[in-house]
């Protein structure tokens, strides 16, 4: 099949899905979709859920400080990346694999913000896509169509995959097991994607194996303000937010609300964090 | 409306107390000043403890002129600098001065015709004044002399495509001068070694190592002619031996430079009495420490990092805008000069020896 071709029966796809993904939005727009989602297939790497638009309680009153308060938040739709991004879809773009535990089919690891950012900006020139991220500034443009980290809010809500419940399995910690490389059973490294149980969205490892780069400065109390509509973190701040847990968690930091600020290594050239990854979103392309 | 005298006395007393809320806020303004104050007699003070106009020898480093790198070479106190490739068009970067002080190996990045990233990174040597240019290896970085200057050690690449990242490395090459001869170090195993660097003794490499080797990130102490690694279990990267081979230097982080006793003798090598020696704060980096010959004092490079997401200052061949070079007391601490000020991304200086024979 011709590129053009390709691209035609992707797009043809995308549209089928929104026009499902509108039928299961008119019922009630703030609840959130059960089941698994659509996927699409991307040019340059593995598949993505599209993410219909709704709204969730994000955070939590019964956990951390920084997690408080839970608060109603609204997302608008997005493409999320089914998997965390591998080192073989990582070197094909950025060429050296700055991973510490080596496999193809392992999450890329020891990645700074930048280098994660810069990444989805390779990724959108490869797809012929508007690169989100000014490469001097950092500064992250959401209304183009490339790839880009997902927002806090973006990754939250697709995690808990329309569950309340601590994590989007449940609220039972010991089943997490099934459905995440962590402490208890991760020995100590990273594992290939995919092989735990995904979340009802169809999204492997959002819980543990590594954590996740969000676009989103971290700031503890930023719940207290926030807004309701799609919110985008702190307008500045030295530190960027981190989701999802890792293999050397625990089961508590695997949470869906659990959050965590790290700095984000910007010009860091040994960034040797080798629990941190990335997982790439972009926007939903329009209906029409 | 007219005022009442209540009213006035009001707005003289809001006016009062909104002047005494600029004379505040200025004062507060004013404050970065202090520490500039405080730099000025910090820097009085190690002028005349570090007396680098007496030092003999010379530090050649990369700089950026002209739209281009050129190794620039000036006297310890930061006087009398030369231009010694004087290339418009060639690219030169990290030199490393034979221990004779006649010659220095560096690496080029080759660029294409029209091209605006360099294609491939070479390695040569040519003698101080620029005579002799020899290619010592195609793909290769980091090269670092043997301790008797009959030998060059260099970095293999490991992509046949060019990139920056310093760590992108296969093996270690050695080069033999009086034939010419490339041979490969007996570890098959080294993988995302950088910042090669040769003891004294000829019996050891230490490098970092990034993401290789089944490490996430380390300093290593790499058997010359063997296949022995031992890892030096100290945090950073970028270590520097001593001339004597007893101490060894290195970045401990972006914002320190660490010195410490080296042992590579032990069943284990090992390093122990690790110590800052010069600290530096946000947002200036340090890196790229070297040793002077007698072992006294050290060098460096040190600017500023910048939120952006392109490669970091300190990397081979990245421009560093305000970079400089300093030189500090090695038994002191934070007793340090910058020796040069043109912030024309000054940085890998190399403490050459004074020339046994020719050379600058």
């Amino acid at each position: 099949m011709s590129g053009r071709r390709a691209a035609r029966a992707a797009g043809a796809l995308v549209a089928l899905a929104l026009a499902a993904l509108a039928g299961l939005s008119c019922a009630k727009t703030d609840d959130a979709p059960a089941g698994a989602l659509p996927v699409v297939a991307s040019k340059t790497g593995g598949d993505m859920v599209l993410v219909p638009a709704g709204g969730f309680t994000m955070g939590s009153d019964r956990a951390r400080p920084d997690e408080a308060p839970a608060h109603k938040v609204w997302v608008d739709a997005f493409l999320m990346d089914t998997c965390e991004v591998t080192q073989e879809q990582y070197a094909a773009l950025a060429v050296v694999n700055p991973s510490h535990f080596k496999g193809p089919r392992m999450p890329v690891e020891q990645v700074s913000w930048a280098k994660a950012a810069l990444y989805c900006n390779k990724r959108s020139k490869a797809e012929g896509l508007e690169p989100c991220y000014d490469e001097d500034s950092g500064a992250c443009n959401p209304e183009a169509n490339g790839y880009r980290l997902p927002t806090e809010a973006e990754w939250e809500y697709a995690c808990r995959a329309g569950a309340e419940t601590a994590y989007a399995f449940g609220s039972d910690g010991r089943a997490l097991r099934d459905h995440a490389w962590f402490a208890e059973n991760a020995s100590k490294t990273t594992h290939p994607v995919r092989q735990k149980r995904p979340n009802a969205w169809g999204l492997y490892d959002m819980h543990g194996n590594v954590a996740e780069w969000c676009n989103d400065v971290f700031r503890a109390d930023y719940y207290k303000d926030s807004p309701e509509k799609n919110p985008r973190g702190p307008l500045d701040g030295d530190k960027y937010v981190l989701r999802g847990g890792a293999w050397n968690s625990s089961a508590d930091a695997c949470r869906s609300s659990y959050r965590v600020g790290e700095d984000p290594g910007f010009q860091d050239a040994c960034f040797s964090l080798d629990a941190i990854g990335l997982r790439c979103v972009r926007k939903a392309p329009p209906s029409q | 409306m007219k005022p009442t005298r209540w009213a006035r006395t009001l707005q003289c007393v809001a006016a009062a107390a909104c002047l005494a809320f600029l004379a505040t806020g200025l004062a507060a303004a004013e404050t970065p000043e202090k520490p500039a104050a405080g730099e000025a007699e910090r820097e009085a003070a190690a002028r005349a403890a570090l007396k680098l106009q007496d030092v003999p020898g010379r530090i050649v480093y990369e700089t950026f002129r002209d739209d281009n790198w050129e190794l620039f070479s000036v006297k310890p106190d930061g006087s009398d600098p030369v231009n010694l490739t004087k290339t418009p068009r060639v690219n030169e970067l990290y030199p490393h001065v034979s221990p004779d002080g006649t010659k220095v190996c560096f690496v080029v990045n080759e660029m294409a015709e029209g091209a605006s990233e360099p294609t491939v990174r070479n390695a040569y040597y040519m003698n101080l004044d620029g005579s002799g240019r020899t290619k010592v290896a195609a793909s290769a970085r980091e090269a670092c002399w043997s301790p008797d200057g009959k030998r060059i050690a260099y970095l293999k690449d490991e992509f046949d495509r060019f990139v920056h990242e310093d760590f992108a490395t296969k093996g270690i090459g050695i080069y033999d001068l009086a034939t010419g001869r490339r041979t490969d170090h007996p570890n098959k195993d080294l993988f995302h070694l950088y910042n090669l660097c040769w003891s004294p003794d000829g019996n050891w490499f230490v490098a970092t190592v990034h993401a290789g080797m089944g490490y996430k990130h380390a300093i290593l102490a790499v058997e010359a002619a063997g296949t022995k690694v031992f890892d030096l279990e100290i945090p950073g990267c970028r270590p520097d031996i001593s001339p004597d081979g007893k101490k060894i230097a290195w970045g401990a982080s972006d914002w320190d430079l660490y010195i410490g006793d080296l042992d590579l003798a032990s069943a284990k090598p090992k390093v122990t009495h690790g110590r800052a020696v010069v600290r530096s704060a946000k947002p200036m980096k340090i890196y790229h420490i070297d040793w002077s010959p007698d072992g006294k004092y050290v060098a460096f490079s040190r600017g500023p990092e910048r939120k952006s997401l392109g490669q970091a200052p300190e990397i081979i061949g990245i421009k560093a805008r305000d970079w400089n070079i300093g030189v500090a007391d090695a038994q002191g601490e934070s007793v340090w000069l910058a020796i040069t000020s043109d912030g024309n991304c000054n940085k890998e200086p190399d403490w050459a020896p004074v020339p046994r024979k020719g050379g600058r």
